[in-house]
């Protein structure tokens, strides 16, 4: 089960290119109107609508993938929703204008993606600036102190990569949950669950490293670290996801939860 | 380099195997005391071994010409994670099912294969893995213990230490010190020691500080090793233990260790009227289980497929043993019940008594979490 490599390598060019770090704060001016654009046209907000119906016919995971690019990328407009809503069969405005929020576990399934996607972009940003930055008379990134809270960083933004993307796969698998009761629905609540907790070790981290000049709006950190601390909290909180695990696992008992972890 | 997890697919009788063992535990398990099961593959039950292995379930992934089960990575991973969900002791034969085993598979010569890995697979065999020396721990390169070649094989002297299960096993893997190369790593070479019937070898268990006997110290003087016993090729042991070690650190022992403690936490919690705070401590350890499980499940396949995800394995076991360590403070924090290891005493009690003490070790044993933090940062191109 994989997303559709060709898509992965489409998605990588445009985005590297229109969204280049020195070319991000042109690109949000005025809503990101160009690259919702430029997206729109390459087909990506239509990548899980039906081949019949026009679209890419594409799966969740192919949906993962625009998603976590969105996030890693900072992207601007809302791309991102306006596929999901595409996805769902329901109708949404090209740019994502006046959106509604998505229904709770789709909203959370993307945010897992887009959360993700950020935590890798803060975690490339972070890697590049500490192998250039120099103090002491060499790259702060030859600093064990920093190479060990870099690692953590990396550490987190994988798990948060790999949570998100079994939710996506889960979705696949046994579709949308309508339920709690539903397959996918432990698998969006982990990914949700997992990816808000690691919002504060994750920007912690790298706006620790960068220091003053991560703070300012020049550096562009805010792109990632922002949106972060938004979808935090959007879509159910970690901590609201938590206890609704925690309910239904202490319910279930030992061996109910853990049949429910390895369903 | 980017770490990667794809989401990996369960092949099609896995849900088979799993009811399989999940019914093989529940009669297997029936008269293991909660203190034991607590310790999980940590435990060294012999008998439970010679059981699993009469039902077929280890060295799942050995070919079926040698007595193993013939199956994937990912079905072996279905066995091993029941075992810790179940608090299974497998520490007999965890080493050799998950890492001598294949060992011998990929550098052993045919009459070794043909002798040694049946036996694994019968759960007759206990491994140890002989790195760690007294000045080296972390710098596992700068070992000492020497190998030299005698009239009829190999001589070796010095002395390996913190050997996990040195005392009941049969067979040791070594690292030992073998040629000078230009850099430490080379030089080094790999050796099956058969530890019940060569002469030189002294076993002395060390106290940990749980009361147990687990580890040992095991002395080689003038210690005579067949022309044989070298594994693999002269001086290449540094790359072959290297690829051990994607083994060593991926897999799901790195974060179910402490899973009776949290089966029991559970169960109290659900005996009692669950606060909010409770429930979100236990959903977020629910979380934590099922992201760890997606990353080294992930791992599991791309070993199958012939990967080397050294730096997910490194990934997996700094966050697994984090999440192990954490688990007996978590409880603590929610349930207002003390450890207590007395047998009597209540199933929780005793399960957080064993996993306070034990907590320390997880994250010694398989590479400190600043040597695993190192590996990463040098994926990250940052050394």
């Amino acid at each position: 089960m994989r997303a559709d490599p060709l898509l992965l390598e489409t998605v990588e060019r445009m985005f590297a290119e229109t969204l280049a770090p020195d070319r991000l704060a042109e690109a949000h001016q005025d809503g990101g109107a160009p690259f919702m654009e430029l997206a729109r046209e390459m087909g990506l907000d239509a990548v899980l609508v039906d081949q019949k119906q026009g679209g890419y016919g594409g799966g969740w995971l192919d949906a993962f993938v625009i998603a976590e690019a969105c996030g890693r990328y900072a992207a601007p407009g809302r791309l991102p929703e306006v596929m999901i809503r595409r996805g769902l069969g329901e109708g949404a405005s090209a740019a994502g204008e006046g959106i509604s929020p998505l229904p709770a576990p789709a909203g959370a399934l993307l945010r897992s993606a887009q959360m993700a996607g950020a935590a890798q972009g803060l975690l490339d940003r972070s890697v590049a600036y500490c192998r250039e930055r120099k103090q002491f008379g060499r790259p702060i990134g030859k600093f064990q102190a920093v190479q060990q809270q870099l690692a953590e960083l990396a550490g987190n933004a994988a798990c948060m990569q790999a949570a998100a993307q079994q939710a996506f796969a889960a979705v696949q698998q046994h579709g949308m949950p309508a339920s709690a009761d539903d397959p996918a629905w432990l698998a969006i609540a982990v990914a949700k669950c997992r990816c808000s907790e690691l919002v504060h070790p994750v920007t912690r981290i790298a706006h620790g490293v960068h220091g003053a000049i991560g703070f300012t709006e020049e550096m562009g950190l805010h792109y990632f670290s922002v949106p972060l601390w938004r979808w935090r909290a959007e879509y159910g909180r970690d901590a609201d996801w938590a206890e609704a695990i925690g309910r239904r696992a202490i319910a279930a008992g030992p061996s109910g939860a853990w049949a429910a972890l390895t369903g | 380099m980017r770490a990667h997890f794809p989401p990996p697919e369960l092949p099609e009788g896995a849900a088979a195997l799993r009811g399989q063992v999940r019914a093989f535990l529940a009669d297997a398990l029936r008269d293991v005391p909660l203190g034991e099961r607590a310790l999980s593959w940590d435990a060294c039950n012999p008998e439970f071994s010679r059981r699993m292995g009469r039902a077929g379930l280890i060295g799942l992934s050995l070919p079926a010409e040698y007595g193993g089960g013939g199956r994937s990575q990912l079905e072996r991973f279905v066995v091993l994670e029941e075992c810790l969900a179940a608090g299974a002791p497998t520490g007999f034969h965890w080493f050799a099912d998950r890492q001598s085993g294949p060992l011998i598979l990929r550098y052993g010569s045919e009459d070794l294969k043909q002798s040694i890995i049946p036996r694994i697979c019968r759960g007759e065999l206990c491994f140890c893995i002989g790195m760690s020396e007294p000045d080296s721990g972390s710098d596992l390169a700068s070992l000492r213990t020497r190998a030299v070649r005698a009239s009829s094989g190999w001589r070796v002297n010095g002395t390996k230490i913190w050997t996990t299960n040195a005392h009941h096993a049969h067979y040791m893997i070594a690292l030992f010190r073998t040629g000078e190369g230009q850099r430490r790593h080379e030089g080094l070479s790999q050796f099956l020691v058969d530890l019940r019937n060569t002469p030189g070898i002294r076993i002395a268990p060390i106290r940990d500080i749980a009361g147990r006997e687990h580890f040992n110290e095991v002395h080689f003087e003038d210690a005579l090793l067949a022309e044989d016993a070298l594994i693999g090729e002269e001086n290449n042991g540094w790359a072959q233990v290297t690829e051990e070690l994607a083994l060593e650190r991926s897999g799901p022992e790195r974060y179910l260790s402490c899973q009776t403690l949290f089966n029991e936490l559970l169960r109290l919690l659900g005996q009692r009227e669950a606060g909010r705070s409770a429930a979100v401590a236990a959903g977020s350890m629910v979380a934590q289980l099922g992201a760890l499980r997606a990353m080294s499940l992930s791992v599991a396949a791309m070993l199958e497929n012939g990967e080397s995800p050294a730096l997910e394995a490194a990934m997996v076991k700094d966050m697994g043993t984090r999440f192990e360590q954490s688990l007996p403070e978590l409880a603590q924090k929610i349930v207002d019940l003390p450890p207590d290891g007395d047998g009597q005493a209540l199933p929780y009690q005793q399960a957080l008594h064993w996993m306070t003490l034990l907590a320390p070790s997880f994250s010694l044993r398989g590479g400190s979490g600043e040597i695993l933090r190192g590996i990463i940062a040098r994926g990250l191109g940052l050394r």
